[in-house]
């Protein structure tokens, strides 16, 4: 789907058609291979409509069809997966795109001021991200989520989980901007690592003398104001041809089946999906708030944990894709054997037809959640409570500026949410 | 020719059959389906599991020496409910706020206390700017709000949840605390925990 127009509407119109409904009120009645990759995208671009409420609807749905897929044997599209195609079977998300579910929906309740309803979204991250991180130790993920979910147990009074999830950002970048909430929310619990340790180390500036914690106390007339600006897409997969012997090469200790036999094959190229990198339009931005210009962090670098994630398991789907070919030219031997015993030809046309057919029907797995952000741009700013001016200007091959006015109530907080998706 | 289209019609007409959509269906009490709601959907809580919860808090409850003491007491004391916090990794906002409704009429059918209007609870609530904030949940607003609204006790709790994934499971542990609290003491005069579990399981 190309949003390179910006025509958010039209994404959404040829969605509910994938989905086939009337309208984005609605939600699907049946769940088909991808159904729930379909609902992922129409999330996305709700989002970035600001229809928060729908948006959020369709990443719960999208989720609790995503976690049953985890769970089910998926035994039929399993079989189909092996012997045809990956594409057989239902879509399943990585890892990565696990965890931002969670985030972008937190974002989808904090946009509609529903702190209850992003603290249901901070808790499921958090039992994704200890699930992930039993299985995958080294391989931290989700800086993103965790700094949402801080802010959102920050807001809610619960200093300790704001400061466990502070601490797994802190993992994976420093973010200078939460050295000052982290001060505040340490004199509050004795929970410490060494990395916050380190912050609270750190000389501060008079002006950054620790207060305390934003609460939703009326008294309190200072709010804050928490600005999202995600940019592009993610590379999306396409199908790419390797000769047979340089896919034996990647991926020699993933091929199960007689590797000889694809001597005798008609074809001699493997075809796999392969992760493109995607043009996009707008890459980063600056802020400005009441005319003062505000620092925006780049966050998370969503589109280089896409790729360092597909290049890991790469090598498995090039070796499952041959494992496939040395299936379909074990079945065409066969063919040509029993086409053999009433003529040569009949023989070679019955192998040509039967790994021809095979092959029309193996098609790579080119699904991927396309709309997914490429980056993500984060900045925390308080403000008395009030009206606000805030100017976006985004950046990258094209340049365009985005004008809000932010209510931010006594003690509250707000957010500015913004996704160009190209 | 007819004995080729006779097998062929029968062949469509099953995968057609076959193949037909989901249908809306009618179930629970009264019904052809009297167990629809009975089957588990997803780890989340539905109508049963929250029906169970809340049932079991409340007779505990109405049986409760605070709540014989009120029956004996001279005048009927007020009572406030408040919003019961979800701690939950579902989203059942809604269904909470119907199930205090349900609460909200259990106390007013049993004659023993007047109940504060919920509605009134809300408008006073915005009236202060706390709605659809964290301090609705926080005990000292809650007394104080309270008092605003003149009662004496405040029924509140919250809704918990253990989450647990592990190789193709999911089990998801809830437990609901009802508490009874007086205004001016901030003495608890009745709690309760009522548990259930719900998973995926293979």
């Amino acid at each position: 789907m190309d949003l390179a127009s910006g025509d958010l509407r039209g994404a959404e119109k040829k969605l509910n058609r994938l989905l086939g409904v009337e309208s984005s009120r609605d939600l699907p009645a049946a769940y088909g291979s991808d159904t729930a990759l379909t609902l992922l995208e129409r999330a996305t671009v709700l989002q970035a409509m600001g229809e928060y409420r729908l948006s959020a609807r369709d990443f719960t749905a999208a989720e609790k069809e995503l976690e049953f897929l985890d769970i089910a044997n998926d035994t039929a599209g399993e079989i189909g997966k092996y012997v045809f195609s990956d594409s057989a079977t239902k879509y399943k998300t990585s890892p990565t795109e696990k965890l931002l579910i969670n985030a972008f929906n937190m974002i989808n309740y904090l946009a509609l001021g529903d702190l209850s309803g992003a603290r249901v979204e901070a808790r499921r991250f958090q039992v994704m991200r200890k699930y992930l991180a039993d299985y995958f130790p080294e391989e931290p993920h989700g800086a993103f989520g965790s700094y949402l979910a801080g802010f959102v147990f920050e807001k809610s009074g619960e200093p300790e989980a704001a400061l466990r999830h502070y601490d797994e950002v802190l993992q994976q970048v420093d973010v200078p901007e939460l050295h000052e909430p982290i001060r505040r929310l340490a004199a509050l619990t004795p929970f410490r690592t060494p990395r916050i340790e380190a912050v609270l180390s750190q000389p501060t500036l008079a002006s950054h003398v620790p207060e305390p914690p934003a609460t939703d106390e009326p008294e309190a007339e200072e709010g804050e104001i928490l600005v999202v600006l995600k940019t592009g897409t993610v590379p999306v997969k396409q199908a790419a041809r390797i000769p047979i012997g340089a896919a034996m090469g990647l991926a020699a200790n993933y091929v199960s089946g007689a590797t000889t036999l694809l001597e005798y094959g008609l074809f001699k190229v493997v075809v796999y999906p392969e992760l493109l990198p995607h043009e996009n339009r707008f890459t980063g931005g600056s802020l400005v708030l009441d005319g003062r210009s505000e620092r925006l962090f780049t966050l998370t670098d969503i589109a280089q944990e896409i790729v360092a994630e597909y290049e890991k398991v790469k090598p498995k789907i090039i070796g499952a894709a041959l494992t496939r070919m040395i299936m379909r030219a074990a079945s065409a031997e066969a063919a040509r054997a029993a086409g053999r015993r009433q003529s040569g030809a009949l023989g070679f046309l019955a192998a040509a037809l039967v790994e021809g057919t095979l092959v029309a029907m193996d098609r790579p797995d080119t699904r991927s959640w396309s709309m997914l952000p490429a980056h993500v741009h984060v900045a925390r700013i308080p403000v008395p409570a009030g009206t606000h001016d805030l100017r976006l200007q985004l950046r990258g091959r094209s340049n365009a500026e985005i004008i809000r006015t932010v209510e931010v109530p006594p003690g509250g907080f707000a957010v500015v949410d913004v996704t160009t998706l190209r | 020719m007819m004995r080729l289209r006779l097998p062929l019609l029968l062949v469509v007409a099953s995968l057609a059959t076959a193949c037909s959509g989901p249908k809306a269906v009618r179930g629970g009490p009264g019904t052809d389906r009297p167990d629809l709601d009975r089957a588990a959907m997803s780890t989340g809580l539905d109508r049963e599991d929250l029906n169970y919860l809340f049932q079991e808090n409340i007779d505990r409850l109405l049986a409760s020496r605070a709540w014989q003491s009120f029956r004996m007491a001279p005048t009927r004391p007020v009572i406030a409910i408040w919003p019961i916090r979800n701690d939950t990794t579902e989203h059942i906002d809604n269904q909470l706020n119907t199930l205090l409704a349900t609460l909200e009429s259990r106390l007013v059918e049993s004659g023993d206390v007047l109940v504060v209007s919920r509605e009134r609870q809300r408008e006073m609530a915005q009236e202060v700017g706390l709605q659809n904030t964290n301090a609705v949940y926080d005990p000292a607003t809650v007394a104080r709000l309270s008092k605003q609204v003149g009662a004496q006790y405040y029924l509140t709790g919250k809704i918990q949840a253990v989450d647990e994934r592990a190789e193709g499971e999911r089990r998801v542990q809830y437990t609901l605390t009802l508490q009874l609290i007086e205004v001016e003491t901030s003495i608890i005069h009745f709690q309760h925990t009522s548990v259930r579990t719900k998973a995926i399981v293979r």
